[in-house]
Order: structure tokens, then C-alpha cells, then sequence
């Protein structure tokens, strides 16, 4: 295994007062693609919103390691300026900020600041990868973009931000299959640029058809239920999740 | 967005508190009374009707009540304001000839960096006179009008300013008004011929330095048939620990077929009375267009006002108020349809923030046979904490069957999702919503000509600054 | 001695000349009442709830000697009550609702046309713990009657007091209404239809005081003016701080059928806390062109067609009233209404 930067050690978390991840363990190494697959209600999104910070999100036990410091004690903007990523399920839509003046601002938090025409020329090359429109950089912020458009924006900041690791949640969820294999390149273009590592949640495979996969969990019931290689994705393509959840 | 941090500090309120050394050439003393005028009037030169004019506005104002309704104006004594102080320069048209403590005071604003730039004309206040006035001579040869209002009252347009001068806010509407007769002050007049468009702003900036003065200046634009103007003001002062006052008046005439835009940046000291009073007549097929940001005061009364008197004609107005510790903003617009087909669209933003009191005060009236009037208004605000205070309080009176009027409101806070999205890239909790909050302000500052949309983006992140607990 | 009041004033108030800020009534010196039933008396000092009409007119009935009475209200039935009007008349009705029981209440406040008089209808309710008042109301005065009336409400935790009002066409009308959202997750609804004509006015002043977190209100006013009538409505939602994840709205849509009738809105947003959510819509206007010509392609006639909307605005009110017989009851008055016409 490369050289370990995510550590999750009995990760326990309540949203709410309930109780959702119940002792989760989960070890990422640099460069490394993590599939996270499980059936609704596991606790996927929990453990990325965890991951993240988010404040509703209160974790009463085990230890979160990322790049060797403690991800705990750290506010959600200390974590993305040590390189964590993640891409939302539902990205917010905030009227009036600009989707060009949100990510150049997002650059210049993470010590990249770029000129004007530095940024637009940067944003215009990877969108292009995304079969993306430069117009869209004078948008507000997600404000009635499609489903699919307001993945291909979370993706765009995947390849502006240059993340360590980034967590793609449910990013191929409710897109059709253009979109999917737009958003795919793009995946595919952040692993070869950056060679940063990914920790894609899904409940469905379809994103992972064209990416090289390292290591899959399956999560049921809050915690990693079992763990393979790629091969598992074919297994519970085929079967489901049944077998992994308690009667 | 460290280094954004830096650019905010580097505009912060020093550039508009610098306190020039008092050094005027008069200074009446505080106070308000007949001898007072007079000696204004005298100061002036005023020709005799102007004089009679004055004194009849002072009985005027001795007669009416402070009004009940609004903000509190107890710490507004006229007893210790002097409404008159003249800069120790006349009027220079160029900037060379002005003072030098004068002219950095207006350097530091960037205003003659501006009219090189993008500016067909500037006029600058200090205190109760114009010390600066020049026009492109471009701007001059099509025609128009620019200067002083008080070279205006003596030139060749004295009878036509005669004829609209306080006609639109006439003495008798409210106290202030009656106040702002008898002792106004400086201020420009423009008149742009038939036809005439002029394809870059004017703009007039007003400045009050003199501690416990008062300031009022007096704007009367005429835009003739068929002509287009955006006219721009720009207002601040330094802080002074006691109370200074503002009390301009602006009477806007826009003739059958004219387009006028008139933006207000305003960023008064936190220890001033802004008793404005704002008032457009729009004829046939005009249009009238108002951008409005309201940032500095310590108590606004700031309502634009708009008779929409001929057929198809049009208004449009803008505005955002930022209202922090301290202040207490009375601010919003009023719009009556007279003619037919007339319409109105109105949008204001409003922020609270840090105990600030922000009240956005509207009225929509339609009168009877206003056939086929349609007005659409939007106020929205925004809580920043919860020590601070928003209201909004619109009155819609209609009074025709074939109107199509639309009213909307809400108030809300930041969202806490969206702050989260944002510091997940990155961003500090303070500067995420300092951004969310410029996106609010954003359709304001869209409006606004770019130098002045960044100056209120800065004006906002400079208010947004240290606002989390 | 007759003497002028101020009720329904605005506060915060406006620009006066708009001529919202505050309305002025004439009563008389003495009143009788207009309930026939005998009822105990309550005990005013435990129900001095602020009215939307407000602490003025509150006090001149206390001073004319208009004593508070218990009204007899049970659940499990529609409790009718039901004024007669001969003369000057006030009454003070507070209704008690214990912690979990559901009560429907309707009142119909009606006239013969012979009656010359002015009477203060006053409702008064305690809305304990978990219970529910459906409260509504028909609002018909006959020509004569001056009617004034006025609600006002204390709505403890997840309570609710859901009030439906009707007014049709009669004579000059004054209405309060002040609820206090003084519970957590407390409820306040309000729908009115409204139809005005003949140079009526209908003077409103409502008002949703929101104390407790989550507490919610919702205003809804449909209706239709038409020959002269006045209609002012007044509608404030205060957010009081502490009332964190409030949400009060406010919506208005009002039919204007001719050039002669005066409209006027006063929705006001009052803000002291952070996380609250209010709004407030309004469309005034003639009816829809398309909707007229539609409806007139099916053979209805102009006159014909705008009756049917007024109908409309009356019906998403009544759409709102939750017990069966009551429900009828209304609509059996509007119907009346329409044969008559």
C-alpha cells in the first residue's frame, strides 16, 4: 500500500440523535480510488458529510486522521485547504455569487491565486473537458442549473482546486448516461492531473465502469460490512445488497 | 483570500474618515433664525425673490412637526448646527487650482481618477459650495448644461430654474423640505436639450468635513424630450463625535421620450442625520431609472419618490441598504401612476447586521382612471444576527380596476448549508458569508457602473468584517 | 355620551397621508347585549388579551361596563353562537380551550334591516397545550349595523386556532384580529374572503405576534371589490426575538371590478430574529382577460362571469373550514346570497 493519508478508526456519529455511523473503519493511501457502496439509509453520505465537517453531523467516538493531523479539530475550511475535497449531492444553489467569482475565491483560499485572465484561461481548459460552456463561469452560483449541471460544476472545482482526496458523493446519481461518462472524464482527468486519491460514494456503478478501482467498502447498517477489489462492484451489480443486510 | 483581506484593509474606512484641518473661509455660527438666513442669503447673493423664498421657508418650518413615524431624530439639535460654511476657495475648474488639502480629501474618494477615466462631467461639494466643476467640452458643444446651482440662478437658465426650482418638493410637504428652502446651498443644475444623448455619467460628489454642519445642496436636472442622462452622487463625510446633517433635495424633470438614471453611492459618516428627499416627474414614453445604495448615516429618511404623470411612461428602481451598529436606516421609494400604462418595478435589498435598525418603507398608489398601470415590487432582507433589527413596512393604495400590481416580501438569514458548501472549498466562515452577502447585493451592483460596484462590494466586505461572534 | 376612538392602528405606523396608520370609530355610551343565552361571567382579570382592534377599544368596553363571559363550548359538536341585534350592543365572549381537546366554534353575526345600531363583537381564546379551535366566522351585517369585530388569541405549544371568516356584502364593517404565538411550535391560520360593493368599507387590522420557536402563522385574503367599496387591509407578522425557525406568510389576491373602489394593502414584516422565514405575496388587479373570454366562450356573460369570481374568492376561504356542518352552513348562506341577486 502507497503511503497512507486518510485514517477513519471507529468512526461513531449522531445526526439528530440518532445514532448513524457505528464504529467505521476506513483506510485511504495517496493516489488511491476507494469505492464506498451501499444500500440508502447505510450511512454513506454521513461519513462524507462527516469527512467535510458539517456541523449537524456529531461524532461521538473514534478518531479521523488525514495526512497524518487530526481531521477532528479542524473547521470544515482548515480541512479543504489541506486538501480535502468533496463533491455534493446536492450542491447549494447561492443567488448572486457568480460560479467564476465562488471558485476563484475558493482558489485563492487554497494559496492559488491566480489573475483574472490566469483563472479564465485555467477554468476554460478543464472545462472543455467537461464539454462544459465558459458562459457558465458567469453564472450564479448552481442558481437553476440541471442536475447534471450543477455535477459537471462540482467536477469543474474538483480539476480547479487540485484536492489530496477528493470524495465524490452520489455524483452519478440522477444524471443520464452522457452526463455520467462526461463526469467520468472529468474523474478520470483530476486522477491523471493531480494523481490525487478519490473516495466515490455510490449506490450504483455505473461511474466506475471506465475508472481504475483500488479498494471497495460495502457500508450496511453504519459500519464496513465487507471489503474487496473491483470484483466486489460485479458481485453486488449482480446480487444486490441483500446478503448484507440484517433481516 | 488572504491576500483579498489585505485589499480590504487597505480601503478600509480611514479613506473616507480623514479629517481635514477646518480652515473655511465663513462659518456662520449655530443655529437657525431669520438673521441667520439673511446673512445666507447675503453670502449668496441671491437675487430678491430667492431672499423672500428663504424667509418664507423658515416660517414654514417653524410652523410644521417633526414627523412621527419614522426613526428618532432627538439627537438632531438644529441649535448646534451650522447650516452654512463656505470652503476657504471658490469655484476651479481644474483640479490644480483647487486647495491642496481640499483636492487630496477628493483625491483619496479617486473622483478626478474617475472623471479621467469614465465621467462626462464633475461637480465637488465641500461643506456648503462647489470648490470643483468642470465638463467635457465634447459633452458642453451637444449642448448641455452642468454647473453650479448657484451660477445657474444667476445665468442664463435663471428663469427656467426659477420655474422648476422646489416645485416638485414643494416647502410645505414636510419639515426637512421647508429646512432645505430656507437654507440650501450648492448643488448642481443640469439641463440637457432635446435629443441630446449623453453617452457617459455626470457626477456630483458631495463632501462635508465641518464638524456640526449641515449640508444642503440642491439638484435640479432636466432632461428635455427625447435626450438620455445617468446621472451619478457620491456623498461622505469623516466621524465626528457629534451630530452633522444632511438635508440635499433632488427634483428630477424627465420630458416626453427622455431616459434619466440617477445612482446614489451613499457612505455619510455614522454620526449623520440623512433627511433627503428625492423626487422624480416622468412624462409621456420617459423613463426613470434609480439606483440606490444606502451604507453610511446614522439615521436615513431616504424614500425616492416618482410621479409617473404621462401615458406609457416608466420607472425602475434599485436599491440596497447595509444597516450595522449604530444606524438606524429608514429607506425605500414611493411611486404614484397617474397616466396610463404606466410602469413600475421596484427592488430593494436590506441587511442587518450588528444591533443596525433597517426599515424599508415603500408605497405603491394608483390612482383612478390610471388605466392599465402595472407595478411588480420586491423587497427582500436579510438578518445577519439576531441583536439587529429589519422591518418592512409597504402600503399599495389602488384605486383603478385595470391594474396588475404584484407584491413580494421575505426576510431571511444566511443559510447555513451555503456557508458550509463554501468553507468546504475553503473559504473562512467570514468570508463566505461576506461573499453570500455580496451576492445578495449583487443585482444592486449590477446596476451600478463598474467602478462603483466595486467600490460597494468593498463597502460590504468592509462591513461583513468581524461579524461572526 | 357617544366618543371617538382610535382602533386598528399600524405599528410601526407610515407616511400619514397614505391615511393607514389608525382608524377612528364612533361608540356609543352604553351597550346591551346581544347574546340571549345566559352565560357566566369570566374573570376580566385573567383575560385581558390584546385584540387586533386594540387596547383602546379594550379599555372603552371595560369602562362602559362590558363584562367578559364564558362561553359554553364542548367538543364533539359544532358550538353555534349566534348575536341578535336590536340595539347598541357589545359582548366580550372568551372561550377556554383545555390542553387537548379540538373544538369547532362558528359564529354568524347578522341583522335585520330594520336594526339601527352599532355592536362590538369580541372573541377572546385561550388555545391550551395541543388543542385545536376551528374558529369561523360569517360577517353579515344588515345595513343598519355598525359591526366591529375583533378577535384576539393566546396559542400555547402546539396548539393551533384556525380561523375562517366570510365576509359578504352588508354594511360598514371594522375587524381585529392579534394572535400571540406564545407556544412552542404554535399555530395561527387565517383565511378570509371578503366581498365588498355598494360603497362598504371593511377596515382590517391582523396581526401574528410570533413569540415562540417554530411557531407558525399563515394569512390568506381573497376577495372582490366592486362599486365604491373601501377595503384596508393591515397585516403585520412580528418576529419577536427567540423565536428561532418562525415562519409567518401573508397572501393576498384581491379582484378589483371597476374604477371606482379604493384598495389598500399594508403588509407589514417585522424582524428582531435571525432565523426566521417570512413572506408576504400580493396580486391585485382586474380578472385575467383569457379567464373572462374563456368563460364567455362558453356562453357566460361578463356580469355573470365576474359574480362567479367573487364566488371564487369567497370559496378558497371556505375551503378552509374544517367541520362539516359548518361548512354547509356557509355555503348554504352563500348561495342564498347569489339566489337573492
Amino acid at each position: 500500500m502507497s503511503q497512507e493519508i486518510l485514517k477513519v478508526e471507529n468512526l461513531c456519529v449522531k445526526v439528530l440523535d440518532k445514532e448513524i455511523l457505528k464504529g467505521l473503519d476506513l483506510v485511504i493511501g495517496e493516489g488511491e480510488t476507494h469505492v464506498i457502496m451501499g444500500p440508502n439509509g447505510a450511512g454513506k453520505s454521513t461519513l462524507g458529510n462527516t469527512l467535510m465537517g458539517k456541523s449537524e453531523y456529531e461524532v461521538t467516538s473514534g478518531k479521523i486522521t488525514f495526512l497524518g493531523e487530526d481531521l477532528l479539530e479542524m473547521k470544515t475550511d482548515e480541512r479543504a485547504r489541506k486538501g480535502l475535497f468533496m463533491s455534493f449531492q446536492n450542491p447549494i444553489e447561492v443567488p448572486g455569487v457568480r460560479l467564476s467569482e465562488f471558485i476563484r475565491n475558493s482558489c485563492d483560499a487554497l494559496g492559488n491565486k491566480m489573475s483574472l485572465w490566469n483563472f479564465k484561461k485555467a477554468a476554460a481548459e478543464q472545462m472543455k473537458v467537461l464539454n462544459m460552456d465558459p458562459k457558465y463561469l458567469d453564472r450564479e452560483l448552481n442558481v437553476g442549473f440541471s442536475g447534471g449541471e450543477k455535477k459537471k460544476a462540482e467536477i469543474l472545482q474538483l480539476l480547479m482546486l487540485k484536492p489530496r482526496l477528493a470524495i465524490l458523493d452520489e455524483t452519478d446519481s440522477g444524471l443520464d448516461v452522457d452526463a455520467v461518462r462526461t463526469v467520468s472524464e472529468g474523474v478520470k482527468a483530476y486522477h491523471e492531473q493531480v494523481g490525487g486519491a478519490l473516495l466515490i460514494i455510490t449506490h450504483s456503478t455505473r461511474i466506475l465502469e471506465s475508472l481504475k478501482v483500488d479498494k471497495v467498502h460495502v457500508v450496511a447498517d453504519g459500519h464496513v460490512v465487507a471489503e474487496g477489489d473491483r470484483s466486489l462492484v460485479d458481485e453486488i451489480n449482480e446480487s444486490g445488497f441483500e446478503k448484507y443486510i440484517k433481516a | 483570500m488572504s491576500e483579498e483581506k489585505t485589499i480590504v484593509d487597505d480601503i478600509n474606512r480611514s479613506v473616507y474618515d480623514v479629517i481635514d484641518k477646518e480652515n473655511s473661509a465663513t462659518r456662520l455660527e449655530e443655529g437657525l433664525n431669520e438673521d441667520i438666513i439673511r446673512r445666507i442669503s447675503e453670502e449668496k447673493d441671491d437675487p430678491d425673490w430667492m431672499r423672500e423664498f428663504r424667509l418664507n421657508c423658515l416660517k414654514i418650518y417653524n410652523e410644521l412637526e417633526v414627523p412621527q413615524w419614522g426613526p428618532g431624530i432627538e439627537g438632531l439639535d438644529m441649535s448646534h448646527i451650522s447650516t452654512y460654511v463656505r470652503p476657504k476657495t471658490d469655484m476651479k475648474n481644474s483640479w490644480d487650482d483647487v486647495p491642496e488639502d481640499i483636492k487630496n480629501t477628493f483625491e483619496r474618494l479617486g473622483i478626478p481618477e474617475a472623471e479621467r477615466a469614465s465621467l462626462a462631467g464633475v461637480g465637488a461639494q465641500y461643506d456648503s459650495e462647489l470648490v470643483y466643476h468642470n465638463v467635457m467640452k465634447e459633452v458642453e458643444e451637444q449642448g448641455v448644461v452642468y454647473t453650479d446651482f448657484e451660477s445657474a440662478l444667476k445665468g442664463e437658465y435663471s428663469d427656467m430654474v426659477r420655474e422648476h426650482f422646489m416645485k416638485l418638493l414643494v416647502p410645505t410637504d414636510h419639515k426637512f423640505n421647508a429646512l432645505h428652502g430656507a437654507v440650501w446651498s450648492g448643488g448642481s443644475f443640469v439641463y440637457v436639450p432635446k435629443g441630446v444623448k449623453v453617452s457617459i455619467p455626470l457626477q456630483s460628489y458631495f463632501r462635508l468635513n465641518a464638524k456640526g454642519a449641515g449640508q444642503f445642496e440642491h439638484t435640479l436636472i432636466i432632461v428635455d424630450e427625447g435626450a438620455d442622462l445617468h446621472f451619478i452622487e457620491g456623498c461622505s463625510a469623516p466621524k465626528y463625535n457629534v451630530a452633522n446633517l444632511h438635508s440635499g433635495c433632488v427634483e428630477l424633470f424627465v420630458s416626453k421620450n427622455a431616459k434619466l438614471r440617477y445612482s446614489t453611492i451613499e457612505n455619510w459618516s455614522k454620526n449623520m442625520y440623512n433627511l433627503n428627499s428625492k423626487r422624480a416627474i416622468v412624462e409621456e414614453n420617459a423613463r426613470m431609472e434609480w439606483v440606490s445604495g444606502s451604507f453610511g448615516s446614522h439615521t436615513s429618511y431616504l424614500y425616492p419618490s416618482t410621479i409617473l404623470k404621462g401615458d406609457n411612461s416608466t420607472m425602475e428602481y434599485t436599491g440596497i441598504t447595509f444597516a450595522g451598529e449604530g444606524q438606524n436606516l429608514d429607506t425605500g421609494m414611493k411611486v404614484m401612476h397617474v397616466g396610463k400604462n404606466t410602469s413600475s418595478v421596484v427592488n430593494t435589498k436590506s441587511i442587518a447586521k450588528s444591533g443596525g435598525v433597517s426599515t424599508t418603507r415603500t408605497s405603491v398608489q394608483v390612482m383612478p382612471g390610471a388605466k392599465g398601470a402595472k407595478s411588480v415590487v420586491s423587497c427582500e432582507s436579510l438578518m445577519v444576527d439576531n441583536i439587529s433589527r429589519s422591518d418592512t413596512i409597504p402600503v399599495m393604495d389602488i384605486r383603478t380596476d385595470d391594474a396588475d400590481i404584484g407584491h413580494e416580501a421575505s426576510i431571511g438569514s444566511i443559510p447555513d448549508d451555503a456557508v458550509f458548501y463554501m468553507m468546504s472549498r475553503g473559504m473562512s466562515e467570514e468570508d463566505a458569508r461576506a461573499l453570500i452577502v455580496s451576492g445578495f447585493a449583487d443585482n444592486v451592483s449590477r446596476e451600478l457602473p463598474m467602478e462603483y460596484a466595486a467600490e460597494m462590494n468593498n463597502l460590504i466586505r468592509l462591513e461583513m468584517k468581524g461579524s461572526i461572534g | 355620551m357617544a366618543e371617538k376612538i382610535m382602533i386598528n392602528s399600524l405599528v410601526p405606523p407610515t407616511w400619514n397621508r397614505l391615511k393607514v396608520n389608525e382608524t377612528y370609530v364612533e361608540l356609543p355610551g352604553a351597550f346591551s347585549s346581544a347574546i340571549e343565552e345566559n352565560l357566566t361571567e369570566a374573570d376580566a382579570g385573567k383575560w385581558k388579551i390584546e385584540t387586533g382592534c386594540g387596547k383602546e377599544l379594550s379599555d372603552y368596553l371595560e369602562n362602559a361596563g362590558v363584562k367578559p363571559v364564558l362561553a359554553n363550548v364542548r367538543s364533539g359538536i359544532l358550538n353555534m353562537i349566534k348575536p341578535v341585534y336590536k340595539e347598541d350592543s357589545a359582548d366580550i365572549i372568551c372561550i377556554d380551550i383545555p390542553e387537548n381537546e379540538t373544538v369547532n366554534i362558528l359564529t354568524d353575526l347578522t341583522s335585520d334591516e330594520s336594526t339601527k345600531a352599532t355592536a362590538v363583537f369580541q372573541i377572546l381564546i385561550k388555545a391550551g397545550n395541543n388543542s385545536v379551535v376551528n374558529l369561523t366566522q360569517v360577517i353579515r351585517p344588515g345595513k343598519g349595523l355598525k359591526l366591529i369585530n375583533d378577535i384576539g388569541s393566546e396559542i400555547s405549544g402546539k396548539a393551533q386556532v384556525n380561523l375562517v371568516q366570510i365576509f359578504t356584502d352588508g354594511s360598514d364593517i371594522n375587524a381585529g384580529y392579534r394572535a400571540e404565538l406564545s407556544g412552542d411550535d404554535s399555530f395561527a391560520g387565517c383565511r378570509i374572503g371578503l366581498i365588498r360593493s355598494n360603497g362598504e368599507t371593511l377596515d382590517m387590522n391582523y396581526v401574528m405576534k410570533h413569540f415562540a420557536p417554530r411557531s407558525k402563522s399563515e394569512i390568506s385574503v381573497s376577495g372582490a371589490l366592486s362599486t365604491g367599496a373601501k377595503k384596508i387591509f393591515r397585516g403585520t407578522i412580528d418576529f419577536v426575538k427567540g423565536c428561532a425557525g418562525a415562519d409567518g406568510t401573508e397572501n393576498e389576491s384581491v379582484l378589483i371590478l371597476d374604477d371606482t373602489v379604493i384598495n389598500k394593502t399594508v403588509p407589514l414584516i417585522l424582524c428582531t430574529e435571525e432565523n426566521v422565514a417570512g413572506s408576504h405575496g400580493a396580486s391585485i388587479g382586474k380578472p385575467a382577460e383569457d379567464m373572462l373570454y374563456y368563460m364567455m366562450s362558453r356562453g357566460i356573460d361578463k356580469e355573470k362571469a365576474l359574480r362567479i369570481l367573487e364566488r371564487a374568492a369567497l370559496e378558497s376561504a371556505v375551503s378552509h373550514i374544517e367541520d362539516q356542518t359548518a361548512l354547509e352552513y356557509v355555503m348554504n348562506i352563500i348561495n342564498e346570497n347569489e339566489d337573492n341577486e
